[in-house]
């Protein structure tokens, strides 16, 4: 395996990791798997797409996230609240309605063909990693899956709300008796998770298609890592988003004409010998 | 309170093979040991209590006897047979039923309905035998869920009942109850052990409850066995009563 | 009884073909959503990826008679054989997840069967993205190929085979293994304390529900003549939960009205190019408003209506 191919491994689970953390985090904290996590990210990636055209990439890597950190707001009070009651799976079903009726607005929009988003100066060029030259936007990717999940580490461990979120996703009932406001708690988070998909979304034009079909492509690949990972776990979601890259490069490698498929064959072995995924806690 | 009914009482210690033999049972969750080399011994014909304080490792106990929760040392016979590994449906076929202390029933189906689906699959035709034992005749085409709670206990304890289990097990069976509601449930296990010939091992909170009815009783603390023996042996030793019952014995 | 009799020969009456291809449409989508129900029914759990036994026995069909010439009775009976098999094997393993992991791991299996038929190494057998033309001689229950591209002379088949499928799910459901499962459903552990083996019976419904899917892609493969990769996927998958969902998933009947609904609906917006649109509101709509399904729902209230007037006239 050479340095360009465990980078490729890299990039791809960063971009996996911002989605999968997102949906980690809210599963952990509310119980509520964001099927719409996909459509949100598509949305991100349109927007990016608008928003490099007037006011250039690095504006957009701003901006968008930004804005989806607005739209979080709106899902929260919306969506999740007024449906608090409802299971998990009225839920599911209810967020995967709202990202088609989504998708659908956006092709609407922007037309059914890919867009392209051109790589941002200076980082169009490539790199020189030992003889090979490698595209230099990759290891900005590789930096923002690097960087994020820093981020959130440093979050949970060392700030106030970050405890809280831990104490609410160990203990509910205990967390919310000792006081924790896990009503506001939960805005964060929703609103967190958002952005980190507008984040990715963003990150992933110059990188991936922008086309009407990639946020239930991504979705899925995401709902598998959290899987794996161990559901709710966002240590289990960080380190499963890059054995599925890490596989998903090693599959073009090795068997090249079956590679797309090895990510769900890993799922069912990972349910056929440790259900509960890789560090869940619980049993899936 | 009433002492008498240990005098009944035949033998302290079993001569034959007891019915459940636990024998140094460790049990973890994670790090954490919820049970620490227990032995108990629960002969045929027993009504045998098992008390202590919140966190002495009761219910681990009864999960350990019944199969959700299996030992990481120490072994579990039952009729001289090791069991500490088989799986909860093959426990119940052998002979060890349960009751739960959040009743756990079929709340969608009527009383009728659901002693009649675990009677077919155990082979017991006499569901009737069942109803009538626990008082529970007049509610056979009731809806389970919609009945009263007390009612609700006794059509889960009847669950337990069918198939004609040689080991009942039952934890708490008088959480939430009154205590004339806890006295009349009491009468019918009592009933049940002289006239049905079941092994009754019971989880209880209500100390005087047990020592009212059981003939044995086991004291658990910090996840081991304090004292172990007939119900007035346990009931006056200075170790219990000073570690558990306190100034209320 | 009399119904279904007289639904043979319901294009007689309908006197229009492009009603029959819709609702022959709709009864096939509503085979797949009965598939979906009787697993939410019977378990508590939501399949969204009952696309993966619908395209596979559509696949498996195609490819037997196209590619290899099959017969159409060979070829549909080893279609349906296949997908039991493999349901069963599957079902070992997604029956022990719980109901939310479910969702997701049914998500990713259906995914995984549309990504295969378009891998490149099997566009031989496949057609890759393309899909595969249906092509087959001989006959099945005595009709050619080309009868059964026409959706009236298809009709009698599709009806005796819906109305087959549909007593037999519900003779199941009535009986004391139906029983058995709405116990489980409400009470796993107590089932498990009372002697039962919950998990064997987990699997066998799982495998019921795959192989009406696995009819309902036969009926697809037939009638339509084409498998393209979209009824593995997402999009198949999510047409048959909407039909379960409206048509609700109390009754048998339900999810055959809900895919009828859906067809309808479908020929009605196609051509807006909004139909993602709606099939999303509908979702949102059903769960949110109407939980029991949208067509129980406008029955209790058209019954309740009747029921208002007939007191104000008497």
């Amino acid at each position: 395996m050479s340095a360009a191919q465990v980078l490729n491994g890299l990039a791809l689970g960063a971009l996996l990791t911002l989605l999968a953390s997102g949906l980690a985090l809210i599963y952990g904290l509310r119980h509520v798997m964001n099927f719409g996590h996909g459509g949100n990210y598509m949305l991100a990636a349109y927007l990016g797409t608008s928003v490099s055209a007037v006011a250039g990439f690095w504006t957009a890597l701003v901006v968008v996230p930004v804005a989806m950190f607005g739209l979080g707001v709106a899902l929260e009070f919306a969506v999740l609240r007024p449906l608090a009651g409802r299971g998990p799976i009225e839920l599911a079903i209810v967020l995967t309605g709202i990202a088609w009726m989504l998708q659908n607005v956006i092709v609407a929009v922007y037309g059914p063909q890919a867009r392209v988003m051109a790589t941002p100066a200076p980082l169009d060029g490539v790199v020189q990693i030992g003889e090979e030259p490698y595209p230099a936007y990759r290891l900005l990717l590789i930096g923002f899956g690097i960087g994020s999940v820093l981020l959130i580490a440093a979050w949970l461990r060392f700030t106030r709300s970050g405890l809280h979120v831990r104490a609410v996703s160990a203990r509910p009932d205990t967390a919310r008796m000792a006081g924790v406001d896990t009503g506001r708690l939960g805005l964060l988070v929703v609103c967190l998770s958002t952005a980190f998909a507008g984040l990715a979304g963003v990150l992933a034009g110059p990188y991936l298609a922008v086309n009407p079909g990639m946020g239930d492509a991504i979705l899925i690949t995401s709902l598998i890592v959290v899987v794996l990972g161990g559901i709710g776990s966002i240590a289990g979601a960080v380190v499963a988003a890059v054995v599925i890259g890490f596989v998903q490069v090693l599959g073009d490698l090795v068997v090249p004409s079956v590679a797309a498929l090895v990510p769900y064959l890993l799922l069912v072995v990972v349910l056929v010998l440790r259900p509960r995924g890789l560090m869940g806690r619980v049993i899936v | 309170m009433t002492a008498h009914h240990a005098a009944t009482v035949a033998t302290p210690l079993p001569e034959a093979q007891p019915l459940l033999a636990v024998r140094d049972v460790t049990v973890r969750y994670g790090r954490f040991t919820a049970l620490r080399d227990v032995t108990l011994d629960v002969r045929e014909g027993a009504f045998h209590g098992v008390i202590g304080p919140n966190g002495a490792g009761k219910s681990t106990l009864m999960d350990a006897v019944t199969g959700s929760r299996r030992p990481a040392a120490g072994s579990v016979l039952f009729d001289g047979r090791e069991i500490a590994r088989s799986r909860i449906a093959a426990r119940r076929r052998l002979g060890i039923s349960r009751s739960f202390q959040r009743t756990s029933i079929f709340p969608e189906l009527t009383v009728g309905e659901q002693l009649g689906l675990v009677g077919d699959h155990l082979g017991d035709q006499d569901v009737d035998a069942v109803l009538e034992i626990m008082s529970l005749a007049a509610l056979r085409d009731r809806v389970a869920g919609t009945i009263a709670y007390g009612d609700q206990r006794r059509v889960d304890i009847a669950l337990a009942l069918l198939g004609k289990p040689r080991l009942l097990v039952l934890d708490e069976p008088a959480a939430g109850l009154s205590v004339e509601e806890t006295d009349t449930l009491f009468e019918h296990l009592r009933t049940l052990v002289r006239e049905r010939g079941v092994t009754a091992l019971v989880v209880e909170h209500d100390v005087d409850a047990v020592f009212a009815s059981c003939d044995t009783v086991t004291v658990l603390d910090l996840g081991q066995v304090l004292r172990s023996g007939d119900a007035r042996t346990v009931r006056s030793d200075p170790a219990v009563i000073a570690a558990y019952l306190g100034s209320a014995a | 009884m009399a119904a279904t009799v007289l639904g043979l020969f319901l294009p007689t009456f309908l006197a229009d073909p492009y009603l029959v291809t819709v609702l022959v449409r709709g009864l096939t989508l509503g085979l797949a959503g009965l598939a979906v129900g009787l697993l939410n029914q019977q378990l508590g759990l939501v399949s969204f990826g009952i696309g993966a036994f619908f395209g596979l026995s559509c696949y498996a069909f195609s490819i037997l008679t196209t590619r290899f010439g099959w017969g159409p009775t060979a070829a549909a009976a080893v279609a349906l054989l296949g997908v039991i098999a493999l349901a069963a094997l599957l079902g070992a393993v997604v029956v022990r997840v719980k109901a939310l992991s479910f969702v997701m791991v049914t998500l990713a299996i259906a995914q995984a069967f549309f990504v295969a038929a378009g891998l490149a190494g099997l566009k031989d057998l496949t057609g890759g993205d393309d899909g595969l033309l249906v092509e087959f001689s001989g006959e099945l229950a005595g009709l050619r190929q080309s009868d059964l591209l026409d959706p009236e002379s298809a009709w009698p088949l599709v009806w005796t085979v819906v109305v087959v499928v549909v007593a037999l799910t519900a003779v199941m459901v009535r009986s004391r293994f139906g029983t058995r499962l709405r116990a489980i459903k409400q009470n796993e552990e107590r089932m498990r304390y009372s002697g039962f083996d919950p998990y064997r019976d987990k699997i066998l419904v799982f495998v019921v529900s795959a192989a009406i899917a696995a009819v309902a892609g036969v009926l697809q493969a037939l009638t339509q003549g084409l498998a393209s990769p979209d009824i593995l996927g997402f999009h198949l998958s999510g047409n048959a939960l909407v039909a379960a969902l409206i048509g609700g998933s109390a009754t048998v009947i339900g999810p055959m009205v809900g895919g009828v609904v859906f067809a309808f609906g479908q020929s009605a917006l196609s051509d807006s190019g909004n139909l993602q649109f709606f099939v999303g509101l509908s979702l949102v709509v059903v769960v949110v408003i109407l939980p029991g399904g949208a067509v129980p729902a406008t029955i209790r209230w058209t019954r309740s209506a009747a029921r208002r007037v007939k007191d104000r006239l008497l």
